[in-house]
């Protein structure tokens, strides 16, 4: 299942990248004598009300959610990896100030915390500054609990025999830093960060539908999820539905992808 | 208590730096008199200073009044009490329906581990779809709400109490009264399910957190006038008292339901060790 998921992912990625000669046609590209059509030999989708073709848009729409969602989880790890390896490293004070931050993130709905934060942002901006925005918040916003699960490695590795042995033989904190805990606690990082990856697609798409997302032109898989609203009057349920469906694909491969454990509890 | 003090001033604090924060749209039209103007500006002159402004907010809400709303210009405390039955009814419904259905298929999976690989996909599939989408799709539908929220919060606790479930069956004294003979009904419920019990309570307190999430959604999507609609329009009109004032009151909620499942859990603890 694991292997099936990453070649679908890579798939994904090749659709991607060679989206450009897979259509004929650019994501915003009008074609104003072919309105909400369906799908055909030019376009394999249809398109949208605006004349727009619905595949073009699918793959640069897939594009935003896949170069992004990654980027705002390195982020978003890499902001967890720092407060929770710094709580758990140095304790005390600085540990109850940590610890109070996360339980600060946590208290309120994630999602309250994020339209927030958003909405008090510019919503009439580029798409490009939109996209960015969106997936900055996502990542800053988004670290609390994986920065939990990273203290609490970082403790249990801390008070174990291997670095007790280490201090035991002279070791010095640096040493053991960067030799025994960086090394051991890489798989924490590695399961955190492919857990965020398929959370904070599905947190794009929530935010795009609520018209807080992406802005138009740009597509992302949330953004066009929208359009599902046309789908009792429209002839074009395939056109429609297909962003829904290769949404659920990537998460679903991303699911996939983490260690059994993990994708169990 | 003091979580719920530093998340109102969180949103306080963002709002106030917002872009735009201090102009509103009817300060931009040439009609208005600059008599008129000076009155606006001088009834917001008391949400300039952040702190001083969520002091005296603090005061009033310990004498349960949260302000008045900017934006619908009516007490906070009337509009969040118009619109709450509505959100508990959702969340009461779509925590009941997902928790009922999380512990059947839990239970059916210990009890028939044939099921797996069946549960597995169906878990991923609805894990990858969003909450807004499963909005969509009942607002398409025209289905009940509390289904959606049902639908959104599922295969979580499916996972965690199917993680806990099979944890327990596995355990070695499970095993050896299993062994001896004992039948499926009470192994599963004395042997599974009862040693369960304080970390599903855990659970049940973080699910009303994500129950809240899923209500903004929800309730937006499909036009329900609850809270969570409110505190999307609170965001996108940026009114501050409102906006802090749901804040605070959707932290007291989660942080007390929390609060009353971990008490709930450490007495379940407490009985059991002294049995």
């Amino acid at each position: 299942m694991k292997r099936l998921a990453a070649g679908l992912l890579i798939a994904l990625a090749l659709a991607m990248v060679a989206g450009q000669f897979l259509v004929p046609a650019r994501y915003d590209q009008q074609f104003r004598e072919s309105t909400d059509a369906l799908p055909g030999g030019d376009h394999p989708l249809g398109t949208d009300e605006l004349g727009r073709d619905r595949a073009a848009r699918l793959l640069a729409g897939a594009r935003v959610s896949l170069l992004l969602a990654p980027a705002a989880s390195v982020l978003a790890i890499a902001l967890a990896a720092m407060l929770g390896l710094s709580a758990g490293w140095f304790g005390g004070w600085w540990d109850r100030v940590v610890t109070t931050l996360i339980d600060l993130m946590i208290s309120v709905p994630i999602f309250l915390v994020l339209i927030t934060a958003r909405a008090v942002l510019p919503l009439n901006v580029s798409p490009i500054s939109s996209v960015m925005i969106t997936f900055l918040l996502l990542g800053l916003l988004g670290w609390a609990g994986s920065a939990r699960v990273i203290r609490g490695a970082c403790q249990t590795h801390l008070n174990s025999d291997y670095i007790l042995r280490a201090l035991a033989s002279g070791s010095s904190r640096t040493r053991i830093l960067l030799v025994h805990l960086l090394p051991n606690l890489w798989p924490v990082l590695r399961t955190q960060f492919i857990l965020a990856v398929p959370g904070f697609i599905l947190d794009e798409a929530n935010l795009s539908l609520l018209g807080l997302g992406v802005a138009e032109p740009l597509p992302s898989l949330g953004s066009l999820l929208k359009e599902l609203t046309h789908l009792p009057s429209s002839a074009n349920w395939v056109g429609l539905a297909a962003p829904a469906l290769l949404l659920a694909i990537t998460v679903g491969a991303f699911e996939f992808l983490l260690p059994p454990k993990e994708g169990a509890s | 208590m003091a979580t719920l003090a530093l998340t109102g001033l969180a949103a306080a604090t963002l709002l106030r730096v917002a872009p735009g924060f201090d102009v509103e749209a009817s300060e931009l039209d040439g009609r208005t008199s600059a008599e008129t103007l000076r009155q606006m500006r001088a009834a917001r002159a008391g949400e300039q200073d952040i702190l001083s402004f969520y002091g005296r907010y603090l005061q009033g809400a310990l004498r349960g009044d949260l302000g008045k709303s900017r934006s619908y210009e009516v007490p906070v405390m009337g509009l969040i009490r118009e619109r709450l039955p509505v959100t508990l009814r959702l969340i009461a419904l779509g925590l009941a329906g997902a928790w009922t259905l999380a512990l059947l298929f839990a239970l059916a999976n210990v009890a028939w581990p044939g099921l797996n690989t069946g549960l597995n996909l169906l878990t991923a599939g609805m894990l990858s779809v969003p909450a807004g989408l499963v909005a969509l799709l009942i607002l398409i539908g025209q289905g009940p709400v509390a289904l959606g929220l049902a639908i959104a919060l599922f295969p979580k606790l499916f996972s965690y109490s199917r993680g806990l479930f099979q944890q327990n069956a596995g355990a070695g004294y499970a095993l050896a009264a299993r062994a001896r003979g004992l039948s499926a009904g009470r192994y599963l419920g004395r042997y599974v399910v009862w040693p369960a019990g304080p970390a599903l309570l855990a659970i049940l307190g973080l699910s009303v957190n994500a129950a809240f999430g899923g209500a903004i959604l929800l309730e937006t999507i499909c036009d329900l006038p609850g809270v969570g609609q409110l505190a999307l329009q609170a965001a996108l009109a940026r009114d501050l008292p409102l906006l802090v004032g749901m804040t605070l009151f959707v932290g007291a909620l989660t942080v007390s339901a929390n609060a009353v499942t971990d008490l709930a859990s450490l007495y379940l603890v407490r009985s059991r060790s002294g049995q």
